[in-house]
């Protein structure tokens, strides 16, 4: 039991046999829109919410402000605000010049040999709290979990566009939201980012000589760029920069919605649109590999995100995956500083992918049991990850207690589970880290 | 109800892990470290695992490489070696790998110099053989090895059970094949003693009075085909001691060191004393009288001094010089050769007093160590005791006095002639005369013969008309010293005349009177009542000798 538990009020225990209770976070158009701190309206049903702009005839990345352009001689929140308030909702994702580092980098953000990260998935399946959350897991070496032993320190940088120069970013200001338990607004076709996390670390013979690998995410509009239809000129390009060349994608399904247990008829709905939206996403991936004629073997990380989450029907693998590591992440935190305990630690994540693996076989939906071989891109059966960027159950009693965002500063910080497992991929993509 | 209708998913698993809970038996050791840590410890311990397997045990030190195969190992596993350094060098990680990749590196390359350094050391060939199994093992860090794959927990331990057992079983198939050829090696070796005993047993027991001086040199020249340096070296006494077999080496070598130092003896060795005819002399019964060279003495003379050079040389073989505590064998065999030496410095001592033989001991290799001495100044020889009554040659007073019928009855002198009494004319009458000829040799500078250093003749010398008496005294003591080619005369007079001045006046404690200011010798000198004058004389083939007479003053 975690020491700040205490201060929420208590959840009534579950039936016995049951999964612990956990409130059901329904995602889908159905959910009802509150009203924003802002204004703006925005979904509190989906940890990404808000609705979508009107679909565009050909979405693409909005054109950055004049003063967020390269060789713009300042950037600021007026600039920032100006160009929401026409393309964006004033919850946008587009960062003010106090958000920004001191050092800006001269360098483009688009740079050769920068290690791509696709992190993919239809609407609302937490790609956006996925990559928050492994940036905050590496804020610091001592919390970095399984890839604490290779890193040194990260550094973050973004760009609208990637002809754009990389602007750093302080990991403080980026992961506020995130650590103050606010939504995330849902991406949206004007929030459309490229992100690029630096890990720096020791290589040479002595370990002392400084190194980085970059690797590049960019953070799209799940329904108008992953799902939608790649024939668009804009989404069709945005593809090609963003993961034709990727060696390790994440794709990501709620674990609810591969794994359903006990849902309302709703829950089932968004089901079937999570479901669609993943295959779109799949689709999309694959014609994209076929268009770009590439045959180069791709590393697939199959991420079960949301395992928290009360609708998914494996309640035992929760009690033992995800419950105990969030309930004590400094035990675990603190073992994961040694090679044994990163050892024992990547042998059960492979222990609990082969089970997860007949799971998928023996679901009854053909729609789940065939991912494990549509996601095979020659680099083998995916690696079926289990994880939890926020906690969802706590998301809901903070936001029912701390309404105003400014009352949270000083409770406990949210716990991402497993979220670092995509980035020790990457590493030994890149330089076999592990051997 | 409703709900139930709806396909729920059934939870499968029965059991989940818990993030770091206890993995299987096959996984524990594995996830002890990472990858790169595990690989590392079992290349360490393939390291040391196989630097024991080569080390213990009573047949280790049969596993030695040869130099090509310790070189191209050594290069072989310097540069995989170093390649896993630089590619391991790219990578994030931790500190220890780096280490121990970066001090295998520098390990396997620093081994191959040491092969060269220490060419009969075991160890090295152990520790290069090491350090192949610790890069082979260390070698798999090269594999490229994905997180989610099940080898990241097996791979150390699977390198270790897969690679370790085949390099051990490579290495002890080596020394398998290296302890067969070792053990043929010292097996053959063993029969070559003891054929090699057998040939110099047969050389030595052959009777050199035959005058079949050819034979005599074909047999010596077997000795040649005696060679020991290269083959009983330390190496091969450690793989006998190894084998168990240093004891039967031992044995068959000093079967061979007693064959060599009886062989060595006296009555055993050639000699060039035994010969009737001198390597050249005086022919009286000739007309014209004349010098004449013998020859047989050229072909005997070599065969005497090429068979002291080989026995001496085997003598010398036999002692090997290094030794180590764990082989009786060699131990007891140096005791032997030891005691042997002895024995052999005091026979070849007591050949080197001989007035016509000793030049053959100086043939003997490192005659110096053996007895002291690998040269005979003239002074020294003159002191020798000669054939006739064991009188040194600086001894003329004594010479001078033994009488004719004492030099008839000496009986057989070795390395002398004795001349049958024939008369000449001198000073108008006819005289009679009666000479026993000595002669002694030294070493032949262009071969393994000898040539004439000295010819000494006692003189008796009677008018015809009065006979020789019993108590007649020998007319003069003759000396001939043949004149070395290309030597200065007057420079060959003056170290001839003052050495034997100095070894006479030596050996009677007698002043010599050379008769001039500086007392110079070259000339001649007189030694109370006895006069001795030197003059060149034409000798053979037209060289000349430097004649010195000894008389009595009348």
């Amino acid at each position: 039991m975690r020491d700040w538990e205490g201060e929420f009020p208590s959840l009534p225990a579950p039936p016995p046999g049951e999964a612990p209770f956990r409130r059901a976070i329904p995602v889908g158009p159905s959910t009802e829109p509150i009203p924003a701190a802002d204004g703006s309206s925005a979904t509190p049903q989906g940890r990404e919410s808000g609705p979508e702009p009107e679909p565009e005839a050909a979405p693409r990345p909005p054109e950055p402000p004049e003063d967020a352009r390269p060789g713009a001689e300042r950037t600021g929140p007026a600039a920032s605000t100006d160009l929401r308030s026409e393309t964006t909702p004033p919850s946008g994702e587009l960062y003010s010049e106090s958000f920004l580092e001191a050092e800006a980098e001269d360098d483009p953000f688009d740079l050769p040999g920068t290690e791509k990260l696709g992190i993919v998935g239809g609407k609302g399946v937490g790609k956006s709290f996925l990559f928050q959350a492994l940036v905050y897991r590496t804020y610091s070496k001592a919390q970095a979990g399984a890839v604490g032993l290779y890193l040194d320190k990260t550094r973050l940088f973004y760009a609208l566009q990637r002809k754009d120069k990389a602007q750093s970013l302080s990991l403080t200001e980026f992961g506020k939201k995130y650590r103050f338990w606010e939504r995330l607004p849902q991406t949206k076709l004007t929030t459309q980012q490229w992100y690029r996390l630096r890990l720096s670390y020791g290589t040479g013979i002595w370990g002392k000589r400084p190194a980085a690998m970059d690797i590049e995410f960019f953070d799209g509009a799940g329904e108008n760029f992953f799902e939608a239809s790649r024939k668009q000129a804009g989404v069709r390009q945005l593809w090609r920069e963003g993961y034709l060349d990727a060696r390790v994608m994440v794709f990501c399904l709620p674990l609810w919605a591969a794994f359903p247990g006990k849902m309302t008829p709703e829950d089932w709905q968004a089901r079937e649109d999570l479901i669609g939206g993943f295959e779109s996403v799949l689709r999309n991936y694959e014609d994209l590999r076929v268009e770009g004629k590439r045959t180069q073997p791709v590393r697939s990380i199959l991420a079960f995100t949301m395992a928290d989450d009360p609708r998914n029907a494996l309640v035992k693998l929760y009690d033992k995956w995800i419950v105990p590591y969030m309930d004590s992440p400094a035990q675990y935190l603190s073992r994961l500083q040694s090679e044994s305990g990163v050892a024992r630690y990547l042998a059960n994540a492979r222990r609990v992918s082969e089970a997860l693996h007949r799971e998928l076989l023996a679901t009854r939906d053909p729609r789940v049991s065939s991912i494990r071989q549509k996601l095979d891109f020659g680099g083998g059966l995916p690696w079926l990850i289990l994880l939890s960027a926020i906690e969802g159950k706590r998301l809901d009693q903070i936001e029912q207690k701390y309404q105003d965002p400014k009352e949270r500063i000083g409770l406990p910080e949210p716990v991402p589970v497993h979220v670092e497992l995509p980035l020790l991929v990457a590493l030994c993509e890149r330089h076999n880290a592990l051997m | 109800m409703q709900d139930s209708l709806y396909i729920r998913h059934q939870e499968s698993q029965g059991s989940w892990p818990d993030p770091l809970d206890e993995v299987g038996i096959l996984d524990k050791i594995g996830t002890r470290a990472l990858p790169a840590s595990s690989l590392s410890a079992a290349s360490a311990c393939a390291f040391v695992i196989t630097f024991l397997f080569l080390q213990l045990g009573k047949v280790h030190s049969l596993f030695m490489l040869s130099r090509a195969t310790g070189l191209g190992l050594g290069i072989t596993s310097a540069a995989l070696a170093w390649t896993i350094v630089v590619q391991c060098s790219r990578r994030p990680g931790c500190f220890w790998p780096r280490s121990w990749a970066l001090l295998l590196a520098v390990l396997t390359i620093a081994f191959v110099p040491l092969l060269f350094a220490f060419p009969t050391e075991t160890w090295i060939s152990a520790l290069i053989m090491a350090g192949v199994a610790a890069v082979l093992v260390l070698l798999f860090r090269l594999i490229k090895l994905r997180p989610d794959n099940g080898l990241v927990s097996r791979i150390a331990p699977l390198t270790l059970v897969v690679v370790l057992p085949l390099v051990l079983l490579a290495a002890g198939w080596m020394r398998h094949a290296m302890v067969a050829s070792k053990t043929l090696r010292v097996d053959q070796m063993i029969d070559q003693l003891s054929r090699w005993d057998a040939d110099v047993n047969r050389v030595t027991s052959r009777d050199w009075s035959a005058a079949d001086w050819d034979n005599a040199s074909r047999a010596v020249d077997q000795l040649n085909q005696i060679q020991l340096d290269g083959h009983l070296d330390l190496s091969l006494w450690r793989e006998a001691s190894a084998l168990g077999k240093d004891g039967d080496l031992a044995t068959a070598a000093g079967k061979l060191l007693d064959t060599t130092v009886a062989g060595l003896t006296k009555d055993r060795v050639p000699r060039v004393s035994r010969l009737s005819v001198p390597a050249a002399y005086y022919d009286v019964q000739s007309k014209p009288k004349r010098w004449k060279k013998s020859a047989v003495f050229p072909k005997a003379s070599e065969t005497v001094g090429q068979y002291f050079q080989e026995m001496g040389r085997i003598f010398s073989e036999l002692d090997v010089q290094d030794s180590f505590p764990e082989s009786g064998g060699l131990t007891e065999l140096k005791k032997r050769y030891l005691e042997k030496r002895a024995r052999l410095t005091e026979e070849l001592r007591s050949q080197m007093g001989s007035w016509t033989d000793h030049w053959a001991v100086l043939r003997v290799p490192e005659c110096d160590h053996l007895v002291g001495q690998c040269d005979m100044p003239l002074g020294r020889f003159l002191r020798t005791p000669s054939p006739i009554r064991r009188e040194p040659a600086a001894d003329l007073q004594g010479l001078l006095s033994i009488s004719y019928e004492t030099a008839r009855n000496l009986g057989k002198l070795s390395g002398c002639r004795r001349l049958l009494p024939y008369q000449e004319p001198k000073e108008g009458t006819l005289h009679e005369f009666y000479r026993i000829d000595c002669y002694s040799y030294s070493p032949r500078p262009k071969d393994l013969g000898a040539d004439l250093r000295v010819e000494m003749r006692l003189v008796y010398d009677s008018p015809v008309a009065v006979g020789f008496k019993s108590s007649d005294m020998p007319e003069e003591v003759y000396f001939l010293f043949p004149l070395p080619e290309g030597m200065d005369e007057d420079e060959f007079k003056k170290q001839i005349m003052s050495d034997f001045a100095e070894t006479i006046s030596e050996a009677t404690g007698l002043e010599t009177d050379a008769g001039n200011r500086g007392n110079s010798q070259v000339n001649g000198f007189k030694l109370r009542g006895v006069a001795v004058r030197p003059r060149f004389v034409p000798w053979l083939e037209g060289r000349k000798g430097l004649e010195v007479r000894a008389q009595r003053e009348k």
